[in-house]
């Protein structure tokens, strides 16, 4: 964990929460993305991903808690107390840094690709006009650039959203359900153009998404988000470790049987979640031979079973019984 | 800021908002020149009463001119202007042009990207103004062009220039302050719905909303009449030709305080209200 | 008179006022700039400097200063990756060079000990040649490539029978591919084919391609020479599983290796001399992975046959 104080943090957030009238759409969370990560934020619809993503990028005001962007810390707006009407914040300034795609992207329906981007470059003021055309290409909608966007098919017009997105060259990339309605090869398309940006130009990325299969192939860290309060948030390392495939056995005496584990069958990768529980991760496939090592040791074996949550099941566990995770 | 403004003119080249508003205001304008013409020659006795439609009720008979000499072109344009109808126009432009930010959530693009959403709201603001000063400025243009058209250029004078240009100048003011209002208003709705709705209810009632509102203030014995402060009573009420000190400090002090309301409204309203 | 005097009054406000804005924009953009400029210099990020307003020749500077710093971040980048690929083979040719070393030395050992059989003695001392002619041979490798990178080396164009020069290095291997059990097949151009290069260059690039196929080859071997227009393409393919399609654009790179593995018998440094010698000689190299099957191709320009 020691790695985890020395690494530079893009993004913290610090009992972060909104509410709409009675409702907390996001309850008192505290993110960590570090620099480098792929942060995976998942959770179903209407968990609070949106709401937490738009405090994050400017969009929303937090009700409590601060961003920190950068190491730039960012205050909760006060309703009423220091309206300024120019004012930007410390925070504010490092949100030049950031591309977004929160939602539907924002673009203007009859002109085309490439004048949406035109608009875009002149806002940011960005003086290379040649910028346009390159991240077309780079989005691959070169073709389609004179094409008017409400003619673009679904995954055409999250491309462009991703396009308007990297238009600044960010370091930090918030994308909000950014393969959502789209086939697979454009999954595809979307993930390796993540880990491109990711690998190329250590872009941190902070994605959302209920379709986990997608996530758990470019994710290097996670949160689970359920009803506005964040869950858990874990490295894909730990997430591996959790869904090993493991012998789990329910004994009287943990310790003994620890005991024997170690000095007659030379384990040494288990560990011991539950009072009564042993979860063995090697040798799995000689069960008989442990369940025999522990009888003999005389230690009562109650159960011994083959387990391994996969992945699925754990997201299922973590997220909400009622939640289908695809 | 300039950056804005840069992007702002982009759309606004590329977009058929402007364009489409324009032509059929341009549209209103010939149609209403053709009406009056229809009624001239009625008048006239050039064609039989109820040609076309137009039937012209002549309230005082011993009047020997027709329409055209009874008003001039200062006249006819002071007529249709003072009546608010490029107003209509405008706020259907205003409308298009401000929400259709929110509703396709280009506003997305522009704030939390740097600049303060003051800022965002201000260059709206400016670039919706300087439209409306143009399609304005082509209005009375075309209204002063189709009259020296029908009406040949008998008026035309040093006088005559001084009076439409002052008369287009407090109007170009008070559409300003006008525009401001309507911005301000689409900024609270963010709703395409209900921005045109609300406005239209400015443009079409808001005259006579007030002159209840002043019948009001009278009946509770009150010194205050309510519509000399509201924009488009003094759109109607100016002038053409000799304008006076005191109208011209009406005219200003009334488009500064509902450009500064509005404006101070907006930006604290965009400020403090998440970006749906 | 007035008139006159009233339009020179309005005609000067209205260029003061276009001087003036003119001077508040150039004043904001050197703010801005001044702003953006402290924040790259203070963060590590792949922002650019932008714009605040379109005044004079500003965005060209913007523009070269963006080319500059683009430049440089690539140059850091790759930099930063040369130095880990660097850092990492330096690591392993150590590695190379002291297994055989050791294993000499142990022979050694042996031998200055009693009791040593005659035909043992033979024996080992062959092992500890064999050795030191793996060591002599790597540091050779490692020694060429540096006289080629500091542009030391000479290379003597002439006129070569390329066909004649490749029948001969096959040859040369041909127990390697007994020993293998496999018979590559081969096939040359019907005339013979002259180009201009280094013959000794030459042959230690065709001699690096076949060694590099037999490293990393599992079969399948094929050696063609073949007369394409006024080109002649030798290609070496061979099947490969420790290949894959990732490794391709970084093939021809010094010390890069595909074998990870502690017992490697490569420095990564074959087909980067490959491509050097290659491009030096004014052909071209390249490399490709089909269906499993790694194939380099070089080009050169053909000769006209005498």
């Amino acid at each position: 964990m020691e790695k985890e104080m020395n690494t530079e943090l893009v993004l913290r957030t610090e009992k972060l929460t909104k509410i709409y009238g009675n409702h907390k759409a996001v309850n008192a969370v505290s993110m960590n993305v570090r620099k480098g990560d792929i942060y995976g934020f998942i959770g179903k619809n209407g968990a609070g991903k949106t709401t937490f993503m738009k405090m994050v990028a400017g969009l929303a005001a937090p009700t409590e808690g601060s961003i920190e962007l950068f190491g730039k810390r960012e205050e909760k707006k006060q309703l009423g107390k220091n309206i300024e009407l120019f004012g930007n914040s410390e925070a504010d300034l490092q949100r030049k840094r950031i591309g977004c795609l929160i939602e539907q992207p924002g673009t203007y329906p009859n002109m085309t690709a490439t004048e949406n981007l035109e608009i875009v470059r002149r806002n940011l003021g960005i003086a290379e006009k040649n910028v346009v055309a390159e991240i077309l290409e780079f989005v691959g909608l070169s073709e389609a650039g004179k094409k008017k966007v409400k003619n673009f098919s679904m995954g055409m017009k999250q491309r462009l959203g991703i396009a308007i997105s990297l238009m600044r060259n960010p370091d930090f990339l918030i994308l909000d359900e950014p393969i959502n309605g789209l086939d697979p090869a454009g999954i595809k398309e979307v993930r390796d153009l993540l880990l491109k940006l990711n690998r190329e130009k250590q872009i941190t990325i902070l994605i959302s998404s209920h379709i986990l299969g997608e996530l758990s192939k470019v994710a290097t860290r996670y949160g689970i988000i359920r009803d506005g309060v964040l869950m858990e948030e874990f490295d894909a390392e730990a997430l591996e470790e959790k869904c090993k495939r493991c012998q789990k056995i329910v004994v009287d005496n943990t310790a003994t049987a620890a005991q024997i584990l170690e000095e007659t069958l030379s384990i040494k990768n288990y560990d011991v979640p539950g009072e009564n529980v042993i979860r063995i991760f090697e040798r799995i496939e000689d069960a008989a031979e442990i369940n025999r090592a522990m009888i003999l040791g005389g230690v009562a074996l109650k159960e011994s079973y083959l387990a391994g949550q996969d992945l699925e099941g754990y997201f299922i566990d973590l997220l909400g019984d009622d939640t289908k995770v695809r | 800021m300039f950056n804005l403004f840069s992007g702002e003119f982009y759309k606004w080249k590329k977009s058929k908002v402007f364009k489409v508003c324009l032509a059929a205001a341009i549209g209103m304008i010939l149609f209403i020149y053709l009406m009056l013409m229809l009624v001239a020659k009625i008048q006239n006795g050039e064609m039989e009463n109820g040609t076309g439609g137009v039937v012209v009720t002549e309230s005082n008979m011993e009047e020997e001119e027709d329409v055209f000499a009874q008003y001039g072109i200062l006249g006819i344009v002071s007529e249709i202007t003072g009546g608010g109808f490029e107003l209509i126009f405008i706020a259907v432009f205003t409308c298009i042009w401000v929400v259709g930010e929110y509703s396709n959530g280009a506003i997305k693009n522009m704030v939390g990207k740097g600049y303060s959403r003051g800022k965002v709201f201000l260059s709206k603001y400016i670039t919706t103004a300087v439209s409306v000063i143009v399609m304005n400025l082509i209005l009375f243009l075309t209204m002063l062009l189709l009259g020296v058209a029908v009406m040949g250029t008998g008026e035309v004078n040093g006088g005559f220039f001084r009076a439409f240009f002052s008369y287009v100048g407090v109007q170009l003011l008070l559409s300003v302050a006008f525009c401001g209002v309507l911005v301000a208003v689409c900024e609270f709705a963010r709703n395409i719905a209900v921005g045109i709705t609300i406005s239209m209810v400015l443009v079409i009632f808001s005259t006579l909303i007030l002159s209840g509102v002043d019948l009001l203030f009278q009946a509770l014995h009150l010194d205050v009449k309510a519509s000399t402060y509201w924009i488009m009573n003094v759109m109607s009420d100016c002038p053409m030709g000799a304008i006076d000190l005191d109208f011209m400090g009406r005219a200003v002090s009334v488009a500064v305080m509902w450009t500064v309301l509005s404006l101070l409204a907006g930006m604290i309203h965009i400020q403090q209200t998440d970006i749906a | 008179m007035e008139g006159v005097l009233f339009s020179i009054v309005i005609l000067t406000a209205v260029a003061l006022m276009i001087l003036a804005g003119r001077l508040i924009r150039y004043r904001s953009q050197i703010k801005h700039m001044k702003e953006e400029l402290s924040m790259l210099r203070q963060e590590d990020t792949n922002y650019r400097l932008s714009s605040y307003c379109r005044i004079g020749e500003t965005e060209e500077v913007i523009r070269l200063f963006n080319e500059i710093l683009e430049k440089y971040r690539r140059e850091t980048a790759e930099l930063k990756r040369e130095n880990r690929t660097y850092r990492e083979s330096i690591t392993s040719i150590s590695h190379d060079i002291r297994t055989p070393l050791t294993s000499a030395k142990g022979y050694l050992q042996m031998l200055s000990g009693e009791d040593v059989p005659r035909e043992k003695q033979q024996e080992y001392r062959k092992t500890v040649e064999h050795r030191v002619d793996d060591v002599t041979g790597m540091l050779n490798q490692l020694f060429e490539y540096a006289r080629v990178e500091a542009g030391e080396l000479e290379f003597m164009l002439e006129r070569i029978n390329m066909t004649n020069l490749f029948a001969d290095t096959i040859s040369m291997f041909y127990e390697d591919f007994l020993k293998k059990d496999c018979e590559p097949e081969i096939e040359f151009s019907e005339t013979p084919c002259y180009v201009k290069a280094d013959r000794q260059a030459l042959r230690r690039v065709m001699e690096n391609l076949i060694k590099n196929a037999l490293v990393h080859g599992t079969g399948d071997y094929k050696f063609s020479l073949r007369k394409q227009g006024d080109k002649v393409r030798l290609a070496v393919s061979n099947r490969t599983d420790s290949i894959e399609p990732k490794d391709m654009e970084r093939i021809f790179e010094r010390f890069y290796t595909t074998d990870t593995s502690r017992t490697r018998k490569t420095t990564g440094l074959g087909l980067a001399i490959v491509k050097q010698f290659v491009t030096r000689m004014e052909g071209e190299v390249q490399a490709a992975l089909t269906d499993g099957i790694f194939t380099v191709e070089i080009v050169f320009p053909c000769l006209e046959e005498k």
